[in-house]
């Protein structure tokens, strides 16, 4: 089959690589009609995080249809067209039967390369560096889904691949960031990161019922899509002194009752602080630029929810003091997807929430890197290049 | 003082630091002894452990394993293909594979203390002869079964990562039914082609 795979940093390719099959008897195999690119993949692209091997094929945001099921999967069946969250879960181990799907015990087969990193395994995920489970990714034609069971959402008739493509990630992620703010009605909440992350997040705290929300980024095209898909309030923190004081002053004062950061280890700054981030970052002396993390953390009201939803490896400079100073609530993770995708395919299909916005451009598999090279540079307005094997 | 004097405190206090959190050094990551909790019984745990197919499949890159009788035989990888032979000796709450030698295949380890929870706490090496050893006690708030592995240098150049890796995939095995595996898995990498 033809897959993108990552041969090194900055170097990409369309190769033919091997189909997949069945593994282990809970399996399936998908043919991928929808696959999509993903912030975080930038990381390893640019090699801040370690991890990838040459001839990797990754991706993680996918859709398709069953064309081929293990012995022992019983939910699922060959035709279905599924949604798959991007971690991997098995459905029987403590964390995946308390709905938190990205922390599972069992589905990383590489768990011990980051037992000495994290002091507890991840979950596997598709696409995603050997320590996250080295799984083949979803750029491809074709994909093994592991735990077919708990791990394939069928798409209801009426919702479009489009719409559907996005409760694979960057929706049930978003949706996890509000859902960690504890919104109540007329709270205030700030999303720092217009992209679909940070937009998806967006749509769930309106839906959550926040009162305003407001999102920061420099980009203008996607601060309108903030307005216009949203009905957010926007801050281009490129056109501002101090985002700091604009969130304080539009909120009497008192700042954003939650913060949802959703930028990650590359975030862009200004001044000082941002050169100093860059420098270091570029010698390898730390792993993240995370002015968007510190921001987040002094914007947000005292005793409020700092919701951290972006990709970060081992930050310095962490505001510890702020933090402890201000009460702040720290509320993290990688995307526990399962629990949410029925609930956003049903506000989909309620006409309640939007996700076909995100897909900005599409194009065949074989232009793969034409696209991660749009999405990277965001040239052309590129929000999220869409892929169709 | 100099500024030779204070360069050579601060590099001396930073390698002081650093040995201390290498592996090894502080009974962590370099450790060859694991334990996870595994929501099964301990009879369940013990079973996997009596099973060398299940052995087999635990150990997987790392080795084999296969029985005649009482008498086992691991081939592992670390040895570049050598064997080593040992026989299964239950404990209180346990199962020792011992090396053929003094105080072998008496059917109950002479040196293992039982402790106040009906688990167990050995003596560690056992004067070597001890190749693989694995504990259990129960876990609180029946999270089900606290299992403890200790394997001897034998299993890896860098044991500390083997009985994590063992009891993971135990872990896996035992709630799944499955061990996570990337055999094969589509790269382009020539040898997966």
């Amino acid at each position: 089959m033809r897959a993108l795979v990552w041969n090194g940093v900055n170097d990409l390719a369309v190769e033919t690589v091997r189909d997949p099959s069945i593994v282990n008897p809970h399996d399936v195999v998908l043919d991928v009609t929808l696959t999509v690119t993903c912030g975080s993949d930038l990381h390893f692209i640019d090699g801040y995080l370690p991890g990838m091997r040459r001839g990797d094929v990754f991706g993680h945001e996918f859709m398709g249809v069953v064309v081929e099921a293990g012995p022992e999967v019983r939910n699922v069946r060959v035709g279905d067209r599924v949604v798959v969250p991007s971690f991997i879960g098995c459905g029987e181990c403590f964390y995946c039967r308390n709905d938190m799907w990205s922390l599972c015990d069992t589905t990383n087969p590489n768990a011990p390369l980051q037992q000495p990193v994290l002091g507890f395994p991840s979950g596997g995920i598709y696409g995603y560096t050997h320590p996250f489970g080295g799984y083949a990714g979803s750029h491809a034609e074709f994909i093994r889904v592991p735990f077919a069971d708990v791990n394939c959402f069928p798409v209801p008739e009426g919702i479009s691949d489009a719409q559907a493509l996005f409760t694979s990630d960057a929706a049930p992620t978003g949706f996890m960031g509000a859902d960690f703010c504890d919104i109540t009605p007329g709270d205030t909440v700030a999303v720092f990161g217009a992209g679909a992350v940070g937009l998806m997040a967006a749509a769930g705290a309106k839906l959550m019922g926040a009162e305003r929300v407001i999102v920061v980024d420099r980009l203008d095209e996607r601060l309108e899509l903030a307005r216009t898909h949203l009905g957010a309030e926007t801050i281009d923190y490129s056109d501002t002194d101090s985002v700091q004081e604009a969130l304080r002053e539009s909120t009497g004062g008192r700042g954003p009752d939650a913060v949802v950061e959703a930028v990650g280890m590359e975030g862009h700054g200004t001044g000082v602080q941002e050169v100093y981030d860059r420098a270091k970052q570029a010698l390898r002396m730390e792993t993240d630029r995370a002015t968007p993390l510190r921001e987040a953390i002094l914007a947000c009201r005292k005793g409020g929810v700092v919701s951290v939803l972006g990709v970060y490896g081992l930050t310095d400079k962490f505001p510890t003091g702020v933090v402890l100073n201000k009460g702040l609530t720290i509320r993290s993770a990688q995307q526990h997807g399962q629990r949410y995708v029925p609930k956003l395919l049903q506000h989909i299909a309620d006409g309640e929430l939007d996700t076909g916005f995100l897909a900005t451009h599409e194009m065949p598999l074989e232009d793969a890197v034409r696209g991660y090279e749009m999405f990277k540079e965001k040239q052309d307005g590129c929000l999220r290049a869409v892929f169709r094997p | 003082m100099d500024v030779t004097q204070k360069a050579r405190e601060v590099v001396s206090s930073a390698v002081g630091a650093a040995s201390r959190v290498l592996p090894g050094n502080r009974g962590g990551a370099g450790a060859a002894r694991q334990t996870l909790t595994i929501s099964r019984s301990a009879e369940d745990v013990l079973a996997a452990w009596r099973d060398p197919l299940v052995v087999s499949r635990l150990l997987g890159d790392l080795g084999r394993a296969e029985a005649d009788g009482e008498r086992w035989t691991f081939t592992l990888t670390a040895g570049q293909g050598a064997t080593v032979e040992a026989e299964p000796v239950s404990t209180t709450a346990g199962v020792e594979f011992r090396r053929p030698g003094p105080g072998a295949g008496q059917g109950q380890a002479r040196d293992a203390e039982d402790d106040t929870e009906g688990g167990r706490t050995g003596p560690e090496g056992s004067g070597g002869a001890v190749l693989l050893r694995v504990g259990t006690r129960p876990a609180p708030r029946d999270l089900g079964t606290e299992v403890t592995c200790e394997v001897a240098p034998e299993f890896s150049a860098g044991v500390g990562a083997v009985p994590f890796t063992l009891l993971y995939r135990l872990r896996a095995l035992l709630l799944t039914g499955e061990i996570p595996t990337l055999r094969p898995n589509p790269s382009a990498r020539e040898e997966e082609r």
